[in-house]
């Protein structure tokens, strides 16, 4: 009874101590907020500004596949790994059975796509003038892929295949080379030629747009199975 | 000085981005339970990016779009490092004969 009465004590001593500890964080970070400095650089002008030079018409996809190209590079890069990471741990177990059922009738079936494939070209052509095209339309694939692969249209595929790969890949692949390639011209690194900066650009939007479909179809599907002994 | 402290739509967010911030910090520290504490990751991740939405209204009469593409960046990376925690967290209770569903695991 009387480790009880002390335990409990301790316990709420601790979270006490978390929430004091907790509340000066809250504080020093509301301070910190509260009383931000202005930037020195107006970096709103400095987008608007050099847009002409950007070859896309959005402040947002100008920073995204131009002036800050290395940080979606570099998401990329993340993204790659964790299918790593989930690839592996997948095909070390053996996959469980499914149960959702495949009672979807004919006409829904063919409804659904249609929608899908109207909504795909409308993202495709609202991206000329509206930003980040590519992940709306790699988060649309991935709908109309996960729905597929719910309805068992598609299977899960084995380790070794070699489309898959490429697909989970190509969109870090496109953009490294495109990255290098520039500097054999003598750019640098991610520097765009002039000439054709649009049409390096689209070709980077469309890898990233399927690798992500890829990645986010994986992301959800994938579960571990039960363990290989 | 003053003038900073008035309560802007910037001002609003920054301070509920604040608060959220540190709740999923102390879920995070306090929960057991993995998926809780990943969920609390995620908690903290948004409130993340709702202050650089709010630094974004900052400069008017322009939005400033470099935080808004930090974000999105930052939803990328959120999205796969969830993923791969998610699948790591199912692995880890199944190879320990544990209960995924946390309120199961309560009663244990």
């Amino acid at each position: 009874m009387s480790v009880t009465t002390k335990k409990i004590p301790l316990a709420a001593l601790k979270i006490i101590l978390i929430i004091l500890l907790l509340s000066v964080l809250e504080l020093g970070l509301a301070i910190a907020v509260l009383f931000m400095p202005n930037p020195i650089i107006d970096i709103t002008e400095l987008v608007h500004n050099n847009l002409p030079n950007a070859a896309v018409l959005h402040p947002l996809s100008a920073i995204l596949f131009n002036y800050r190209a290395y940080d979606i590079l570099l998401g990329i890069v993340i993204l790659l790994l964790a299918i790593f990471g989930i690839r592996t741990i997948y095909y070390t177990t053996a996959p469980l059975s499914e149960t959702y059922s495949n009672s979807h009738s004919q006409f829904l079936r063919y409804l659904i796509l249609s929608i899908t494939m109207l909504t795909g070209g409308y993202v495709l052509w609202a991206g000329i003038f509206m930003p980040g095209s590519a992940f709306h339309l790699g988060a649309l694939f991935a709908s109309i892929g996960l729905w597929l692969r719910l309805s068992h249209f598609i299977q899960p595929q084995p380790m070794a295949n070699f489309l898959l790969r490429f697909i989970y890949s190509s969109g870090l692949l496109i953009f490294t080379t495109i990255a290098l390639a520039v500097m054999v011209e003598g750019h640098n690194l991610l520097q765009y030629p002039q000439t054709n900066a649009h049409e390096l650009i689209l070709l980077i939007e469309a890898c990233l747009a399927l690798s992500l479909w890829s990645a986010l179809m994986v992301f959800f599907m994938a579960s571990p199975g039960i363990s290989l002994k | 000085m003053k003038n900073e402290l008035k309560m802007t739509p910037t001002v609003f967010f920054s301070l509920v981005a604040v608060g959220l911030f540190t709740i999923s910090l102390y879920i995070l520290l306090v929960e057991p339970h993995l998926l809780r504490k990943i969920m609390a990751l995620n908690v903290m991740g948004s409130s993340v990016f709702l202050l650089l939405i709010a630094i974004a209204q900052r400069s008017k009469p322009i939005i400033d779009p470099l935080p808004h593409a930090l974000v999105l960046t930052g939803i990328i990376i959120m999205i796969s490092s969830t993923a791969l925690a998610l699948m790591l967290a199912r692995r880890i209770y199944q190879a320990t004969d544990q209960k995924y569903n946390p309120y199961d695991w309560a009663e244990n």
